[in-house]
């Protein structure tokens, strides 16, 4: 069961949410569409889900065009942000809604409901009212809900996204297994970058209601494929630059650029903060690439440095407990800086 | 009397951050005593100055009897009126955006601006024989004006407020989400009106109802134009209390508005009840973490 949409496109009041996507969710995987707050990700949920009727463009169920088919007979699952459940249901009329919705036999609906609070593990909460409930329970009644009546495909709309910290990361991990139970093609939304790359066996990137990129995790965070991508996915460090000889420049040092660029043309460095490795500065007075330890940070096992380099432009890198340990560094201490990796965009237009 | 203080202590203890329970709850009872209570509390004294069996004359006379059974009656009926159209009308203000639509909500609001008396006359006007609905009724064997209809007419109009500005800020408030998981779940437009906006609005419905229901048996004003005030076919019991007063029989209107005031304690209370068991939520210190 596959999810694909073609060239879909969606405005509201003018304003485009949505323009000309097209992606492809595989079977029986996790797929997250990543975006950050009105990238237009909730609204290509819901034109897959049929909340949303395209302006133009084609949704596909399992290889079926469904574009036209109302949102009752497309038999997805969808969670909503806020639970949404029924507050004058019990939680097992709440799952019990889409199985009476089909006019099942009662004895089948009770059967199906113990099934899935037993698989959402609130099987002794049936009688409850969902104000009974916790944050993260009423969030897996939910769950619950949307699954009872065998959905092809489940649409998860930031389904952890009210709750909590702590919550929210036990049930990522829960989610996880359920997954990995019932095997169900699912499609995720999110700005969490991290429920994202963990959960997810391929990422689309969306940004302003199109794809920026899409592909693997490890890819999308290894090989960003824009400026945005690479800011947005992971935390990075931008150094500014130029080109020189075919290499790009970037204060004193010099990274491999993408062949064919234009020699002077304006170049970004996007450096991860573990893609840096940093040495005292012992005797040299000025070394090269030399920096000034501005500010320390211990965050649990690691250290977060914030550098100012020669250039004036400021890195911040993080490093492991026991290799801060060696160092000794204090505030204000000369430090060599090595760039071990980083990724570079070479704008285009008019550079220099 | 020590052990009533400390019951009282017992059951006005309760720890909360902000102070004044005991302060707020004591002005509550002074003033709802002051307001309320007070005049009711004369109109009961004052009819006991009747013996039982004047009392029970004065009460259960014809002309008495058949003021109650119009006046309950056609408050009930003119309530359940505005509980239909009051809740539609709720609906389409909140659901759709139309050109005229704040003018439509403006106008909500007139019954309770308008003067009753002059809402009186102009229903009159309009339903009377030869006014210009009533010509066409009239013409069909409908009689509005000088009948129980009329008096229906009147007790809607003046109720209809109260159930549109109850169920309106309700559905203002009620989840989209709600209705959309209901809908992908199969659940078609009648289900999900049914099964997830009726139970989240009946509350407010409930309310809307016992108050327009509330309204309509007060009601005075409107309904002595519109209804001709035939005994025994268009009398409301206001008026009847209105025209015992006239005749100097002051027992006698006291006796009628006690049993009207406790008619309508216990059927508010009633509605009331329904409300409470409808709304009915299991205690917050009940959520588990």
């Amino acid at each position: 069961m596959s999810v694909r949409v073609e060239r879909l496109s969606k405005q509201f009041a003018g304003a485009a949410a949505v323009s000309e996507v097209s992606f492809a969710a595989p079977s029986g995987a996790i797929t997250t569409l990543l975006g950050p707050s009105g990238s237009g990700k909730t609204t290509l949920l819901r034109l897959i889900a049929g909340l949303e009727v395209p302006d133009a463009g084609r949704v596909f169920l399992d290889g079926r065009e469904c574009t036209r088919v109302p949102v009752q007979k497309r038999e997805v699952g969808f969670v909503f942000q806020g639970h949404a459940l029924f507050e004058h249901l019990t939680v097992h009329e709440n799952v019990a809604f889409g199985l009476r919705v089909r006019r099942l036999p009662a004895r089948e609906v009770g059967e199906r409901v113990d099934e899935l609070l037993e698989l959402v593990q609130l099987r002794d909460h049936g009688r409850r009212q969902p104000a009974q409930l916790s944050g993260g329970q009423r969030q897996r009644v939910a769950f619950a809900r949307a699954l009872a009546t065998r959905p092809r495909v489940l649409l998860l709309d930031e389904p952890f996204g009210a709750l909590d910290a702590r919550v929210r990361i036990e049930l990522r991990a829960w989610l996880r297994r359920l997954h990995e139970k019932t095997q169900l093609t699912t499609v995720l939304v999110t700005h969490d970058q991290e429920e994202a790359l963990e959960l997810s066996e391929h990422v689309v990137v969306v940004h302003e209601g199109r794809v920026e990129q899409s592909g693997t995790p490890l890819e999308i965070y290894d090989h960003p494929a824009s400026r945005f991508v690479a800011s947005f996915v992971g935390e990075a460090n931008v150094l500014h630059g130029h080109i020189r000889d075919g290499r790009a420049s970037v204060g004193p040092h010099t990274l491999s650029a993408p062949a064919g660029v234009r020699e002077g043309a304006t170049v970004h460095a996007f450096v991860r903060p573990h893609d840096v490795q940093i040495a005292r500065a012992n005797g040299v007075a000025a070394p090269l690439a030399g920096a000034v330890v501005e500010e320390l940070s211990r965050v649990g096992g690691s250290v977060k440095v914030a550098l100012r380099l020669n250039s004036g432009e400021r890195l911040t890198i993080r490093m492991a407990k026991g290799g801060f340990d060696g160092l000794r560094l204090a505030c204000g201490d000369r430090v060599q800086v090595e760039l071990k990796g980083a990724k570079i965009f070479v704008e285009e237009g008019i550079g220099i | 009397m020590r052990s009533v203080v400390t019951a009282i202590r017992k059951l006005t203890r309760r720890r909360g951050i902000l102070p004044g329970f005991r302060l707020t709850l004591g002005f509550t009872v002074l003033y709802l005593s002051l307001v309320v209570l007070l005049p009711l509390g004369a109109l009961v004294l004052r009819s006991m100055q009747l013996s039982w069996a004047q009392f029970a004359a004065a009460v259960s006379g014809p002309r008495a009897l058949a003021a109650y059974k119009l006046s309950f009656l056609a408050s009930l009926l003119g309530a359940l009126i505005n509980l239909v159209f009051g809740s539609l009308l709720a609906w389409v203000l909140t659901r759709y955006r139309f050109p005229g639509k704040e003018l439509a909500d403006a106008l909500v609001d007139l019954p309770f601006a308008l003067p009753t008396a002059v809402a009186g006359i102009a229903l009159t006007a309009v339903y009377a024989e030869h006014g210009f609905i009533g010509r066409h009724l009239v013409a069909n064997g409908i009689q509005v004006a000088f009948a129980p209809a009329g008096v229906v007419v009147a007790l809607t109009f003046v109720g209809l407020p109260f159930v549109v500005r109850t169920v309106q800020p309700v559905l203002l408030d009620l989840d989209p989400a709600l209705e959309e998981a209901a809908a992908v779940l199969g659940a078609g437009r009648l289900r999900i009106l049914a099964r997830v906006i009726a139970p989240a609005i009946l509350p407010a419905l409930l309310s809307g109802f016992a108050l327009s229901f509330a309204r309509a048996l007060g009601e005075y004003g409107s309904v002595v134009f519109i209804s001709g005030n035939m005994p025994l076919k268009t009398e409301i019991v206001p008026l009847l209390i209105f025209t015992r007063l006239e005749q100097y029989d002051v027992g006698g209107a006291t006796a009628i508005a006690v049993v009207m005031l406790a008619g309508s304690f216990v059927l508010l209370f009633g509605i009331h009840a329904i409300g409470m068991v409808a709304r009915r939520r299991p205690a917050r210190s009940e959520v588990l973490g």
